[in-house]
């Protein structure tokens, strides 16, 4: 039976990895075969990680997962689709089919975007990848849905593609970091559109405009995609009420990862947390596992 | 390792193989890049039973416009030149050797 199990090979999985390596624990990371290195990867520059500006989320991605491995991490390339709570410890039962025995788990399998609850909302051309999609509209009209720092990266990412963006957004304000919101500000071809609520997305085969509202003014803009980012949703479906939510479905648990089951901890975007940024997801991970061990600790031999 | 190719090219690489798996990517994509190796992997199983090739769609935009593959990475199954399935998105290898299979009849 394994110390730890940590689900997720985002930066806080990964930080937990390293931690638990030093910490000479026996431990495994599983993460989804196809999404490794966390919601960062897809991210094109981040500037807010100490000591390496400017490096792509990709590359800082990949630098956790080397330095994991190097320390001797055990990365499985399958999704943990269930874990169960028995007296001695918790068994996770992976995609692949195999289950894992463990004494405690890390739990830090992050958030998936929010999707478009609209009409229209699942046609060819509506994106929650910038850097994936961009590609499509090189010279032509694109809408960005959302006001963080991810609709705004990904505004300026794609205005440097497209030929015009309109970044739409329900509040006057932007809720991203004022260096985004200076930068989009000052960047020729995205076109404000605040106060604005999305109400549909037209077209037949793929995309072909957005019917949004203004106050009470009802507005169509011709786009040939669309790229939501309209927030995340927790990854918590194999919990099973095993530990307490908050109302928005993020996991409870206090600042060394701790939640309202003993020997399951919970780290990075995927805790009820006001900040979700990767330094926190690596702390996050660092604490989870010296509670792990105090645990372990504690726990009759 | 599949060969990216562009349009021309694609035609004739369509026309002269009995099934061809081709991969629609972008560069700047993340979960393109983490399907590159589950593709390796696939290829070597599967040897001559099937083609794959990788599209560009920033090269080869007209190649996109064409079979309408709007998001990346999709993964269009040619069979004697004619599409017979697609998956669109990354996806755990054992989802792409079901479509493999799937026109195997």
């Amino acid at each position: 039976m394994m110390d730890i199990m940590i689900i997720g090979g985002g930066p806080a999985g990964l930080s937990a990895a390293v931690y638990a390596a030093r910490a000479r624990l026996s431990f495994v990371v599983s993460e989804k075969g196809f999404a490794g290195g966390g919601a960062i990867s897809s991210t094109e520059r981040v500037d807010n990680y100490p000591g390496l500006l400017g490096i792509s989320g990709y590359e800082l991605g990949e630098k956790f997962r080397e330095h994991a491995v190097k320390l001797g991490a055990e990365i499985v390339s399958s999704e943990a689709v269930g874990i169960k709570h028995f007296a001695d410890g918790f068994s996770t039962l992976l995609a692949n089919g195999d289950s894992i025995s463990s004494k405690t788990v890390i739990y830090a399998a992050g958030t998936s975007r929010r999707r478009l609850e609209v009409d229209g909302g699942e046609l060819p051309g509506v994106s929650y990848c910038a850097t994936c999609d961009g590609a499509f509209y090189k010279h032509k009209t694109v809408a960005v849905i959302g006001g963080g720092d991810t609709a705004l990266s990904e505004a300026l990412y794609l205005s440097r593609i497209a030929a015009r963006l309109y970044l739409i957004h329900r509040r006057a304000e932007f809720r991203a970091n004022a260096d985004l919101t200076e930068q989009v500000k000052s960047t020729s071809n995205i076109e404000l559109v605040l106060n604005a609520q999305l109400k549909r997305v037209l077209g037949k085969a793929s995309v072909s405009g957005v019917d949004i509202t203004i106050g009470n003014r009802a507005e169509k803009l011709v786009v040939d995609g669309v790229f939501a980012a309209i927030g995340s949703t927790p990854n918590t479906k194999p919990l099973h009420g095993m530990a307490d939510l908050d109302e928005h479905g993020y996991i409870v648990a206090d600042e060394n990862g701790k939640t309202s089951l003993g020997g399951f901890f919970a780290a990075g975007d995927v805790r009820a947390v006001s900040m979700r940024q990767v330094i926190t997801a690596c702390s996050d991970g660092a604490r989870c596992v010296d509670s792990a061990e105090k645990y372990l600790h504690i726990l009759p031999q | 390792m599949a060969q990216t190719i562009t349009g021309s090219e694609f035609g004739e690489v369509i026309l002269k193989q009995p099934a061809v798996l081709a991969d629609f990517y972008s560069e700047t994509c993340v979960p393109c890049r983490q399907m590159m190796p589950v593709l390796e992997e696939l290829e070597s199983e599967l040897g001559d039973r099937i083609k794959a090739v990788k599209i560009d769609v920033a090269r080869s935009g007209d190649l996109a416009d064409k079979y309408g593959v709007r998001a990346v990475p999709t993964f269009v199954l040619f069979k004697n030149g004619r599409e017979t399935a697609r998956i669109v998105g990354a996806v755990p290898k054992s989802q792409l050797t079901e479509l493999v299979n799937s026109s195997r009849q």
